[in-house]
């Protein structure tokens, strides 16, 4: 080896203390730049799964309600319709409703907001056994979450109460109340889950839909055929 | 380095080979490699709007599917003899309670006496009121058979 390293004729260039510093600060500059990205990125991922969570959550909350309501019986329908005392408020249901599980049977199931607030409020769910319409040894059993325990967001539910059938004009239209006085049974409950989160102030997760409590009487010897069609179109929201 | 191996260029001094001078980087050069830089970032952040997208989706299209099934309810609670007399508006409504999604519902009575209820929902990405619906944004349908 000769030690040389470059043609003959054509001197080596060396790089200067200038083009050094440019370039290291050319360097820093992207880095600052990737870094900026990956950060963001990690943020966003973040604030997805919270909002994942929160969706996830109402999604199965709305499943427990809508089953809860669709198994439900009007006291009317009862042998003894004493035994149980429905209640239909703005934050509070409390409905005669067939439960599963390890004891199955008739229980009257009250749903209501948890106490507190911030990241350990909940909704409750509370299941007292109907007296002597119940099989087994069902007791009371204590107050648990509906759905999942939420994690780092305050769930809300409302309901709202149809007690006369919508009438049909270019529009369906419902009168929804806030709530119904004792002894009525309504024909729609509107059931709305709410969660707000820091990270989406202006776009909450919203689910809202309504559910016919048990039997219609109109709809008495009817009979649904199991054709319901869900189809996704492809949104590009 | 000796202070020989530097030229002046314009009022520049550039180092160089002797006899050879060298080139800067030239307009084009310049906008070349800022448009490659512009194209990555874009690529990057493209990415990271396309990660919220699916959360986005996936919570229009619950929504959409909850009122479509909250329209069923309320028009399954309608008693039947109405039911059969209704002319729903052919052009898609918006939801009262939320009025960025729309809806259409169809009945349809069958020759065996059972009614054929659909609604279909959408939702609209514009803010815009007063526009016809974009049916093309249909997210849900859904159906029911009363007999």
């Amino acid at each position: 080896m000769s030690g040389r390293l470059h043609a003959p004729g054509l001197r080596r260039k060396a790089v200067t203390l200038i083009e050094l510093l440019v370039a290291i600060a050319g360097l820093t500059v992207l880095s600052l730049v990737a870094y900026g990205v990956y950060d963001q990125t990690q943020a966003a991922s973040l604030k997805i799964a919270r909002r994942q969570a929160a969706i996830d959550y109402a999604l199965l909350a709305m499943k427990e309600l809508t089953l809860l309501l669709e198994n439900a019986v009007a006291p009317a329908n009862l042998d003894r319709p004493e035994a149980v005392r429905p209640e239909f408020k703005a934050d509070r249901l409390a409905v005669p409703s067939y439960v599963e599980g390890a004891s199955p049977g008739l229980y009257l199931v009250t749903v209501s907001p948890g106490e507190g607030s911030g990241e350990g409020a909940h909704l409750l769910r509370r299941e007292s056994p109907v007296a002597g319409l119940t099989s087994g040894e069902a007791e009371q059993a204590p107050a648990r979450p509906l759905g999942l325990r939420p994690e780092g967001f305050e769930p809300r539910v409302r309901f709202r109460y149809a007690v006369a059938p919508p009438r049909l004009g270019a529009d369906v239209q419902v009168d929804y109340r806030e709530e119904l006085e004792a002894g009525l049974w309504p024909v729609l409950v509107e059931i709305v889950i709410r969660i707000e989160l820091e990270d989406y102030p202006t776009n909450p997760v919203e689910l809202r839909t309504a559910v016919i409590p048990g039997r219609l009487p109109s709809l008495a010897g009817t009979r649904e055929t199991a054709a319901t069609e869900i189809a996704a179109r492809g949104a590009r929201p | 380095m000796r202070l020989s191996d530097r030229d002046e260029v314009n009022g520049w001094t550039t180092l160089s080979p002797k006899g050879r001078k060298r080139r800067a980087f030239s307009v084009v050069e310049l906008i070349v490699a800022t448009a490659v830089f512009v194209v990555g970032v874009a690529a990057i952040y493209d990415q990271f709007v396309r990660t919220q997208l699916p959360s986005k989706r996936r919570l229009l299209q619950a929504q959409g599917r909850l009122l479509a099934h909250q329209k069923l309810e309320e028009i399954r609670a309608v008693p039947a003899e109405d039911l059969l007399q209704w002319n729903p508006a052919e052009a898609f409504r918006p939801i009262e309670a939320q009025p960025r999604f729309h809806y259409k519902p169809t009945v349809a009575a069958r020759p065996d006496g059972a009614v054929d209820v659909t609604v279909a929902v959408g939702w609209d990405p514009s803010d815009a009121e007063g526009q016809a619906f974009p049916e093309g944004q249909v997210i849900v349908v859904e159906g029911r058979s009363l007999l």
